[in-house]
């Protein structure tokens, strides 16, 4: 019985948008925009653990990863520098 | 027809721990690299859980319906079905303990870029290493 | 365009991951959804809330029973993990005062900000005690109920200025001591059981839960209160689950506070070698 089930098209869909806001927080040089990006995939992580039946984690992680870690990051930007300065590498 | 649909949950959390062991490597900026490293924390705890992941009919590792009340237990046939469709709950915990131990790490390296940035005045790495080499003296 | 280098490095990622992907479902070492469990979750989520058995954890919730129950110890040494690095983290900024004269301009946000947060500043608090207080009987627990309240702390300070948050007296002292506190009611419930048990001489473990028949020391599953029917507590569960939230709680908004502090005064701390 291999029927594809709503979790598992909410699964493929969150994960490939998790990767993508990987990929954009890795090219993104404004580290403000990096952090925005890292937020949105955490919440994309959020919703793949919903899918996957593990409420005890959505409910931890929607706190942290969304609102704990952009915190931090935000706070450590505003006391250091917003721009990746100039890299010259990819 | 699943089975496609497995390997492309893997390959995909695979590829965003490989980006962000790549961004990790790579980018000079370390709190880019801080960003990576939460961002692979996060992708290797979905893989632990998608391990444990139960095909169809499958629900949270908690018996519905149940509060303060103390009406009545569950019966034999409820655990029973309980066991057969329950997600497997070990990933989940250990899950929790990652995300806090990940949350530990985070808040005290958080610190250290504050206080590396202070006395260097940069949070790149190469010109960082350059300056510890001359003594890293202060930067007006 | 990427050039040439980024385009070969991008390749080899997308293909090492797909070839893993690939190996894991056709060899079978990675499972497709699988029905049957390991033999040890099957035994997790048979006995937590089975009454007839012996290692009952009394508690709908099967997460949490195993976090704070079968294995408490390791939740233990997670809760001291989490709280060395917060210590730490402090220890960074060991010297810079927090008081209300050095904690810049107490601006917040525009009025209407402000009266809208302080509706959401009931919301936060009793979303996050209840998923706590719930935390045995539904998806939850101390470590989500503190984390969310944290989120709660971290808006008032971007909301009323840090200056106000301290002003009303979130003093670093304050919160550590109460961090303190939740912290050593989790290891005051560890030790309780085999302390008791031994005073009457009996077999105790330590972070046990319920009474077992080689043990019988433990705590009650369910209490009775006034009112006829008795509630279901699940013994150190609901317990441990207060004293995380108070212990994360005050941790966070502790860290919040520290690092949300002005530059200037951020840098006097720590003791960095001028």
């Amino acid at each position: 019985m291999n029927y594809i089930t709503v979790n598992d098209v909410m699964l493929a869909v969150f994960l490939t948008i998790a990767l993508l806001f990987t990929y954009k927080t890795l090219v993104e040089k404004d580290l403000l925009k990096a952090v925005i990006y890292s937020a949105v995939e955490s919440a994309s992580y959020t919703v793949v653990f919903t899918s996957l039946f593990a409420p005890d984690l959505a409910l931890a992680y929607v706190a942290i990863g969304v609102g704990v870690y952009s915190a931090l990051f935000l706070l450590v930007i505003s006391r250091t520098e917003r721009f990746e300065g100039g890299d010259s590498n990819a | 027809m699943k089975e496609f649909l497995w390997m492309y949950f893997y390959a995909v959390l695979f590829l965003t721990m490989l980006v962000a062991i790549y961004g990790i490597a790579v980018k000079p900026n370390m709190l880019k690299k801080i960003i990576m490293l939460s961002i692979l924390s996060d992708a290797a705890n979905v893989l632990a859980v998608v391990m444990g992941y139960r095909a169809n009919a499958s629900s949270p590792p908690v018996y519905p319906g149940y509060t303060f009340e103390v009406v009545d237990y569950p019966s034999k046939d409820a655990i029973v079905s309980f066991v057969n469709s329950a997600v497997d709950p070990i990933p989940q915990v250990l899950v929790v303990t990652a995300i806090v131990i990940g949350l530990a790490v985070l808040v005290f390296l958080s610190s250290i870029l504050i206080l590396i940035y202070r006395k260097y005045r940069t949070l790149d790495v190469r010109r960082l290493s350059s300056l510890i080499k001359e003594g890293g003296e202060w930067i007006e | 365009m990427p050039d040439l280098r980024t385009f070969i490095i991008a390749l080899s990622l997308i293909t090492v991951s797909a070839v893993l992907g690939y190996a894991l479902i056709t060899y079978g070492l990675a499972p497709v959804a699988n029905q049957d469990l390991v033999k040890l979750s099957r035994v997790y989520l048979g006995t937590v809330f089975n009454k007839s058995s012996v290692l009952w954890g009394a508690s709908p919730e099967v997460v949490t029973s195993i976090i704070w129950d079968y294995r408490g110890l390791d939740t233990v040494y997670e809760t001291t993990v989490f709280f060395v690095a917060v210590i730490s983290a402090l220890t960074l900024f060991r010297n810079v005062k927090i008081t209300p004269s050095n904690t810049g301009r107490g601006v917040g946000m525009t009025v209407i900000v402000k009266t809208v947060s302080k509706i959401v500043f009931i919301a936060i608090p009793a979303v996050a005690v209840s998923i706590t207080v719930h935390g045995h009987l539904t998806p939850g627990g101390g470590f989500q109920g503190g984390s969310t309240f944290s989120v709660a702390s971290l808006l008032m300070i971007s909301v009323f200025s840090l200056n106000l948050v301290v002003a009303r007296g979130w003093s670093k002292e304050k919160l550590l001591s109460i961090r303190t506190l939740g912290l050593l009611s989790v290891g005051f419930v560890a030790f309780s059981t085999p302390l008791i048990a031994s005073l009457l001489g009996l077999k105790g473990y330590l972070m046990q839960n319920l009474e077992k028949p080689w043990a019988p020391v433990g705590w009650p599953a369910e209490v009775s209160l006034a009112s006829a029917s008795s509630i279901l507590v699940s013994g150190t569960l609901i317990v441990l689950n207060i004293a995380e939230f108070v212990a994360v709680s005050a941790g966070l908004s502790l860290i919040f506070i520290t690092l949300s502090l002005p530059t200037n005064v951020l840098e006097e701390g720590g003791g960095v070698a001028r």
